[in-house]
């Protein structure tokens, strides 16, 4: 294994870890249904350097650290920093969204269960993480086209 | 000299480099795939601070300095262990060290010496459990207890600088008879064989050879090295108690 597939199993490995920040890029990509080329062309960097973005720490705090945090990513990176920002309060969002959304009597599992299944798939924005949209999941995306 | 980490790009692409951009003029890569580790304590007290300052660029620094030297070392100190566990326990260490950097203090020691020693000891902890699961499977005749340390040993080396590798799972007594059979410069150097060192300078160094030619340097340092693994091939039967 190279050094660059052991960068990317570890990006892998913490996806889940909120610590990371590769669990927000992660799950906006698996949100999006993103591939790992997908996502990079999303960010505007290369898809060999994906996995040492991920790897870097989830910019956090309240609205100037967590700004800093992205400014700080966007630079050693060249990217927009506007951009990653909005990514990562997507991903924030969905995740929230998901938790309160997905859990509990009431929430949209349950809503779920009480109605049949749409015989088209919707194409509406990428609101909750489905299933199988777990952190990593290579599917076909806008990278792709 | 200090220096201060900041992006470098080349002028072809702008793709950052992940250095260490020196004012003194000396330019350090930390982290492309195919470089080392920083290279000087000052270089790893600064990624150090920098973990510890909450620099969301840090840990990805840390990754990419570490993963791949650390892996290695770890493989050849353990050759026989599976490569996936292996890399599985150089990432959730060099996770754990990005998450919680005070647990390493640069006073006692470098870090990439600490990252060793924590990467060895979480690699016994996981074989322990791995051979915990598996003791009941084994042949009696290939198990041996050793009720000092109640360790198991199972089979022989097939390297001797295997031997060193796993002295911290042997009991003391084992390892206390094979060190008396080498003085501390020997000693010394058979322990950076079992910890997978490479670099002729590093043996060196120990062997008090730096005045010598490069290519006398690495000849002598050969000697030494298939001298010492001879000794230890013949010496580990008899402290094992076979012959």
């Amino acid at each position: 294994m190279t050094d660059h597939d052991l960068l990317w199993r570890a990006a892998r490995r913490v996806a889940d870890d909120p610590f990371f920040l590769a669990s927000a890029l992660l799950a906006f990509a698996a949100a999006e249904g993103l591939d790992d080329d997908g996502l990079a062309l999303h960010l505007g960097c290369g898809t060999d350097q994906l996995p040492a973005l991920l790897l870097c720490r989830r910019p956090r705090g309240e609205a100037q650290m967590f700004r800093a945090g992205v400014h700080r990513i966007a630079d050693r990176f060249g990217l927009d920093p506007a951009h990653l920002g909005r990514i990562i309060r997507t991903a924030d969002a969905l995740a929230a969204f998901s938790g309160a959304a997905m859990d509990g009597p009431g929430g949209m599992l349950a809503a779920a269960r009480d109605r049949p299944a749409p015989e088209q798939p919707r194409a509406a924005p990428p609101a909750v993480e489905s299933p199988d949209s777990t952190p990593g999941t290579r599917r076909p995306g806008v990278g792709d086209e | 000299m200090r220096g201060c980490f900041a992006p470098t790009r080349t002028a072809a692409q702008g793709v950052p480099q992940w250095g260490l951009l020196y004012t003194g003029g000396r330019s350090v890569g930390i982290g492309s795939p195919r470089e080392g580790p920083p290279s000087t304590p000052d270089d790893e007290r600064e990624l150090h601070a920098r973990l510890l300052a909450g620099d969301e660029t840090a840990p990805s620094d840390l990754a990419r300095a570490y993963l791949g030297p650390l892996t290695t070392w770890l493989s050849r100190a353990f050759p026989r262990e599976d490569s996936h566990l292996i890399e599985s326990v150089v990432i959730d260490l060099i996770s754990a060290l990005a998450k919680a950097p005070a647990r390493y203090d640069p006073e006692r020691g470098s870090l990439s010496g600490y990252l060793r020693m924590a990467a060895r000891g979480d690699m016994q902890n996981a074989l322990r459990s791995e051979q915990r699961r598996t003791r009941r499977q084994l042949p009696l005749e290939d198990v041996e207890l050793s009720q000092a340390a109640g360790k198991l040993l199972v089979g022989s080396p097939r390297d001797p600088a295997d031997v060193v590798a796993d002295r911290d799972t042997i009991d003391p007594a084992t390892v206390g008879r094979l060190r008396a059979g080498f003085d501390d410069v020997e000693w010394e150097v058979v322990q950076l064989m079992g910890e997978g060192e490479r670099r002729t300078s590093v043996f060196a160094r120990v062997l008090g050879l730096e005045a010598l030619p490069p290519a006398e340097q690495e000849r002598a340092v050969k000697r030494v090295k298939d001298r010492l693994k001879k000794r230890l091939q013949r010496h580990w039967p008899q402290v094992r108690g076979d012959d």
